[in-house]
């Protein structure tokens, strides 16, 4: 493939974690649904949201890949077109809890919501198995070259310990706002760091 | 022809920097949040 082939360094690792994510935003609302404490709710939003954010990056890196190697941006190849609908569908439920201000309502729309969307995840990662696909197969362990073992898995190591401090930082914040039933505070109010005064 | 790809290296580079702001970007938009939670939440108190 020749030096593009370097881009699989980041883009495998943010596949990886990005589709984790997701899945452990499904097992948060599992777990919201089951339990019915309101924290599973706070991990959901804060796994959900940086799961979209590394499955957006994963998009954009993808088609930057693409150009050289396909000719083309974008193509509507089952991974690609299963990926979209990914990034489309958690954002929209991301979008959707902001209309929604009862914190017990709007965890129940969520956790349900979760669980459907989360029917495309195991269809992202086998659309290239499935279906005839320009992408080629998963990459993992056991399907690349030896010498690429490591490099991946660091990288993939590395991504998941800055989402996961991210991540429990993200939940703490949103289940203070939701103990203290007060709106997310506007970040360019000058002042107090960005709080609403 | 042997289906090598010759050069590449401007991707490769959009690439790697586009993911570094990308994950900055995200880091300190939470960071940020959880500090104007804490600010706001304080300013209620006192």
């Amino acid at each position: 493939m020749g030096d593009v082939y370097r881009i699989f360094y980041i883009h495998v690792p943010t596949a990886w974690n990005g589709l984790l994510l997701l899945t452990a935003a499904f097992v948060c609302a599992i777990m919201y649904l089951v339990k019915g404490d309101l924290m599973w709710d706070d991990r959901l939003e804060a796994s959900m949201e940086a799961g979209v954010v590394l499955s957006a990056l994963l998009t954009i890196q993808g088609s930057i890949w693409a150009r050289p190697t396909w000719g083309v941006w974008w193509n509507w190849d089952p991974r690609l077109t299963t990926t979209a609908i990914l990034v489309f569908a958690f954002a929209g439920i991301l979008a959707l809890r902001t209309s929604l201000k009862e914190p017990r309502r709007r965890a129940m729309v969520t956790a349900v919501a979760t669980i459907v969307a989360a029917a495309d995840v195991p269809l992202v990662y086998f659309s290239v198995r499935f279906w005839n696909s320009l992408h080629q197969i998963q990459s993992s362990p056991s399907t690349v070259s030896a010498a690429f073992v490591w490099p991946l898995r660091v990288n993939a190591i590395a991504v998941l310990i800055l989402m996961a401090g991210l991540i429990q930082l993200r939940a703490e914040t949103v289940a203070r706002l939701r103990e203290a039933g007060s709106e997310p505070p506007p970040l360019d109010e000058p002042g107090n760091g960005g709080a609403a005064q | 022809m042997n289906g090598e790809i010759v050069g590449g290296w401007e991707y490769v580079i959009a690439v790697y920097i586009i993911s570094a702001i990308v994950y900055a970007g995200y880091a300190y938009s939470v960071l940020r949040r959880d500090n104007a939670s804490r600010s706001a939440i304080k300013e209620t108190k006192s």
